[in-house]
Formats: C-alpha cells, structure tokens, sequence
C-alpha cells in the first residue's frame, strides 16, 4: 500500500478545459467569461491551492466541479470516470458523497434556527448512512475529530452560541461525515480571526493524513497556500498562468503574476522595509477578455505576442508549468 | 522630540446591550505624535475599532465613554459640542472605514461628493476646488476621467482611493484607517498602502491604523500597539516588536501567521477564544489563554502597562516582577 502512495499517484480529480461564461443584462445583453480553459488534476491525500485575487474565477471553478453551476464546456474526471453534463438525482447524490464543499462565511453557512448537529446531520439523512442511534455515534465522531469536545456540549448549541472557528469546525464535521475523497474549501479561513486561521489549517492536515483526503483549497493569501498546499495553481482572469509544488512556486516563481503576487504579500521576516512595487492596477475586464494573456496589460515584460496569443504551459521544472513566452 | 498630536488617557467605553454592559475598551492610554504611523493591531472584538470611533465622537448611541480624556491638539475632544466637532471632522481629522467604499452615495457623481466635503468646511473658490480635487486625484493615482464616474463604474481598490482622497481633502493633521484594505486584494492593498506611506512623509500628517494583520502592520508602521479585550497589552517600535515580542499574546499572534519564505514547519494558533466582555474580568484578561501564566498572581491581580526597555510597553506579570 505504502509503495503504491509512493510510486504511483492516484488521481482522484481531473478537470479537463472547463469554461464558464455567465450571461447577464437584459436588454443588453452581455457575457462574463469567468472560467476560460482550466485544466488540473488532484491527487489522492494532495492539496491543491488555487491562489487568485478576487474576480479570478476561482470560487466559480469550484462551484463547477461541485455541480452548482453547469460548465459552458469542459469535462470533470472523478477517479478517471468522467461526469456526464446531465446526471439523474441519484447519480448526482453519489457523486456530492464523494466531493463536499466548505464555504468562506462561517456565519451564514449554517441554519441559525437549528442547533449545529442538525446541519452534520442533515448529510447523513440524505445519502441514508445511517438509522437511529447509528445517526448520534457518526455525528459524535465527526465533531470529535474536528476538534470539538466534548462533543455532546457543542451538539445541542445553536450557531450564535459558537465563535467563528468553532462555527468552521462544524462545516468541516458536516463534510466529513460523509467520507468525501475531495473537500473543495473555498477560502475556509479568510472570515477567521488571525489566531484561529492556523488551527483550522491544521485540522484540514491532520484530516488528510488521517482521512486520505484531498483538498482544492482557495485561497487569496499566498503564505497560507504555501503552509497548507503540496502544490499550487496561480489563477488570474479565468485562466491558470503557473501551476506546480508549493516550495517551487513561492520560492522561484516564473509567472510574472506570480511574481508580483509574492512581492505584495506581506513578509516581515524578510527584513521590514517592503519591497516597492509598480503596477498599474486595472482589473481585467471579463466582459471582453484580450485575445492575448490576460495579464498582458499589467505586465512588465509583455511583448507584442503577448497582446496576440497565450503559450500554452511550458515545463519549466519538476511537475512545474507556466504559460508565459518568456520562457519560450 | 516631536510634538504629540493625539493624546488618549485613561479612556474607557462601554455598551449597553439589552440589560448587560459590555465594556469594550478599558482604561486604554496611548498618544500619537506629528508625522507617526501608528498601527492598532488585535483580534476581532478587541475594541479596536471602538477605539477609533471614540476618538472622532462617533459611537452609537449605545456607547458611553465612561472616563478618559481624548485630547488633540491641546483640545479635549470630549468636551467638545457636536457643533464643534462637526468643524474639526475631515478638517483636523478624518477617518477612512473598513467598507468605506460603500459609503460613497451610489446616485451622486464622485465629483459632487468629494465637493460636498470640501465647501462645508472652506470658502474656496470653484477654480480652486477643481484644481485641489485634481491634485487629490493625482495624490491617490487616480486618472481625473473619473471624476465624472458614479460609484458603481468603480472597482473597489478605486473606490477606496477616492475615499483616502476625501480623507485627505482638508489637510488633516490625522487620519484614521479602520482596515481600510482589508476587503481589497494583496496587490492593491500594497500599492495604496505604499501611497499612504509616501503621501504621509510629504503631507506630514499622522496615521492611526487598526488592523486585525499584525505582519503587515508590523512592516508598515513606526509603532505598534497590540489590544487584547479591551487593552493595550504592549506597545513598541514595529521593529523591537518584530524581533522581540514580550506579551504572550504577541508571541501568539506572530506565531499565528504562516510565513511565505524560509522552511514550512507546522504551526500552531492560540487555544481558546477571548473573554466575554460582558463579565467583570479580575486579573489578567489573557489568563485562559496564557501558556506562561502565574496561578495566584495572574489571575488575581490586572498587570499594568510599563516599559521594559526604551518605548518598550508590555502589560505582564512575567516582566513586572523582573523590574521589581
């Protein structure tokens, strides 16, 4: 078994050239294009971060691959079946048993007018794992294992009675329960306090160790994707500009993007004095995206190809990719 | 030595929630001086934000400050009239919000609003109003174009601009920021912090800064005071905070922040949550949380804030008694 973790990768999602483009307005109708052509895969007990600022598509990624939006194309692999574009309601059901969601907002992702164990219990229920005392035991356990003890205490307490972390704590319990191989977590601690972010991190570790989990963890701050992710996916516009391990990316980033995202983040331990940076800082427009790479426009090495096509990814190290023509 | 601009002693401000009295900020002392960049730095529901607001006398009608004195340039600002403090807002202080770019009218050109501001406090000209909006403008790198812009033709890093810009409208001699980056992204918060930054060294007025990331105020700011439940638990030049944190609170928080260079290693947050503000808290407010705390003395007796070492404030029982 140990071998085969080693040797062999197990791909549990692949996405192949997912697209989305939303349609809005009324009268004048216009077209976000939010998703334009992504492709990645996620490994078996692997985080995958996927870094962007905000607008970059990465919550509509995610919400695709767990089915709350329909793709405008591109496929999805789940353990090398792929999806099909219609599913009954049951096939739908068998395939949220296996990815499960956690969202941002802590404070409005659980029903106020139930206490928390309704909202661990209500999966359970659904895709029938259990009857009657089994139901208390598979919750207990899971609060249990997300840190809250003793389990019986936080059971019967209502959302308004937990803080933030312990609120995330029960969202990650109401995911677990259900054995899922992938939780896609949508910028699970961005709304936490500084102090608490790092031990809801933890516990998303400590479930992959233990669990055999994996992650798509998303994310706008790069030191907490680089403390938490085995690799990383920069995203900018819809697209993918630099994908590969963690400690590669940060620690020689080749996407210009890239780069500018890791002079902005703050690192004091770097010396105090901040790097300076230059950019102009108009935000691409999805409305009518260039033809080109999307960071053309900001980019300080943009040449007259840029402005006319995007490369395609160029190997650039070990499992590290990047679509830039500088490295062409 | 420079000459304090701010001075806060002894400042305490409650609410009054249906029949409970939360006290937010205790017995908090600290001044700021002509040019500094000063960073409030804690969690949420630390009072940090109270602190701010009480300082401009804008605190919901639930609000009381108990005692205290606020005095800014040489005036104390809480015995002030309404009418009074309505000539000093935005004039000799200003205050920019967390989600102040929200508070910009959706139905009135930028234009008009930043106007608004400028004529209720000055008598200047049309010509000269134009010329200081464009110069405003210019400060915050912000193309003139968009002064005929309603809000919504705005991204939200523009629209915190424009509001640093009416911030700054007046020449104020301080200015507060109550997170004024925090909903905007990594790159843009760097740029118009950076603009902050240099805007300062040429105007010359002072900062306050409240923010709940320590590593980024810790780069940006001249000192930096850390509030925990009310108080201020140790204050020092952002530099010896950074290399030496005495507080455990502190060592907690600059603990708390995955660093971006350098070896991954697992890290830990700080257990257990803040006290409830609502009961009386006797001793130290840190005590559940402590890894170092003294039974007996910690929880019994409130460490008063002294300075360790030169403009080193640290409010703990473990240095007190080295100094004793």
């Amino acid at each position: 078994m140990k071998e085969r973790d080693v040797f062999q990768k197990e791909t549990v999602l692949k996405v192949e050239n997912l697209t989305k483009v939303f349609r809005i307005g009324g009268i004048r109708k216009k077209k976000i294009y939010a998703v334009n052509g992504i492709s990645f895969e996620i490994n078996r007990k692997e985080i995958l971060a996927l870094v962007g600022e905000s607008g970059s598509g990465k919550t509509t990624v995610a919400k695709i691959i767990a089915r709350l939006y329909k793709p405008t194309s591109g496929k999805i692999f789940l353990e090398s079946k792929e999806i099909p574009d219609k599913l009954t309601k049951k096939e739908l059901l068998m395939y949220r048993r296996s990815i499960q969601m956690i969202f941002q907002d802590p404070f409005s992702s659980l029903n106020p007018l139930y206490p928390v164990r309704y909202a661990v219990e209500r999966p359970i229920k659904v895709h029938k794992l259990a009857k009657g005392k089994e139901i208390k035991t598979i919750i207990k356990k899971a609060f249990e294992e997300c840190g809250l003890i003793p389990a019986e205490k936080f059971m019967d307490r209502y959302p308004h009675e937990l803080s933030g972390g312990e609120r995330q704590r029960v969202n990650i319990a109401r995911a677990l329960v259900l054995k899922p191989k992938l939780i896609l977590a949508d910028e699970p601690t961005s709304m936490l306090d500084v102090s608490i972010r790092l031990d809801i991190m933890n516990l998303m570790l400590d479930l992959k160790e233990n669990e055999g989990i994996s992650y798509l963890f998303i994310t706008h701050d790069l030191a907490g994707a680089n403390y938490i992710s085995d690799r990383i996916a920069i995203m900018y516009s819809g697209c993918i500009l630099e994908i590969g391990p963690s400690s590669d990316v940060i620690d020689d980033p080749k996407h210009p993007y890239t780069q500018l995202l890791k002079k902005a983040a703050p690192k004091p331990e770097t010396g105090l004095r901040p790097e300076r940076i230059d950019t102009n800082v108009d935000i691409p427009d999805l409305t009518k995206p260039p033809k080109g790479c999307p960071f053309a426009p900001r980019c300080p090495f943009a040449q007259p190809e840029c402005k006319i096509s995007i490369p395609e990814f160029k190997k650039v190290g070990n499992d590290h990719f990047v679509r830039c023509y500088i490295y062409y | 030595m420079k000459k304090d601009i701010l001075k806060v002693e002894n400042l305490t401000v409650v609410y009054g929630v249906k029949d409970k009295a939360i006290s937010a900020v205790r017995d908090v002392s600290f001044s700021v001086k002509k040019g500094e960049f000063f960073g409030i730095a804690g969690e949420s529901g630390c009072g940090k934000s109270t602190l701010a607001f009480s300082i401009i006398r804008l605190l919901p009608p639930n609000a009381k400050i108990l005692s205290g004195k606020i005095v800014f340039n040489d005036k104390d600002l809480l015995k002030l009239s309404e009418r009074d403090l309505r000539e000093m807002r935005w004039k000799d202080f200003s205050i920019v919000f967390q989600s102040s770019m929200n508070s910009l009218n959706p139905v009135m050109k930028i234009k008009d609003q930043i106007y608004d501001t400028i004529i209720y406090h000055s008598d200047m000209s049309f010509q000269d109003l134009q010329e200081r909006i464009k110069k405003l403008f210019s400060y915050v790198n912000i193309s003139p174009k968009f002064l005929e812009a309603y809000p919504h033709q705005l991204s939200g890093g523009m629209k915190q601009r424009v509001i640093i810009a009416m911030a700054l409208a007046l020449n104020p001699k301080l200015v507060i920021m109550d997170e004024p980056t925090t909903a905007l992204d990594v790159v843009i918060q760097r740029v118009i912090l950076q603009e902050i930054d240099e805007l300062r060294k040429k105007l010359g007025f002072s900062v306050i800064f409240i923010t709940h990331d320590l590593s980024l105020l810790v780069e940006i700011s001249d000192t930096v005071a850390i509030m925990y439940a009310g108080k201020i638990v140790e204050k020092s030049p952002s530099k010896e905070l950074f290399i030496n944190p005495l507080h455990p609170y502190t060592i907690g928080l600059m603990r708390s922040f995955p660093t971006l260079t350098g070896k991954r290693k697992r890290m830990r947050g700080i257990p257990g949550h803040p006290p409830d503000l609502s009961r009386k808290i006797v001793g130290c407010a840190f005590f559940d949380r402590c890894p170092r705390r003294i039974e007996g003395l910690c929880d019994v007796k409130d460490p008063p804030l002294i300075e360790i070492s030169s403009q080193h404030f640290v409010a703990c029982h473990l240095y007190s008694k080295r100094s004793l």
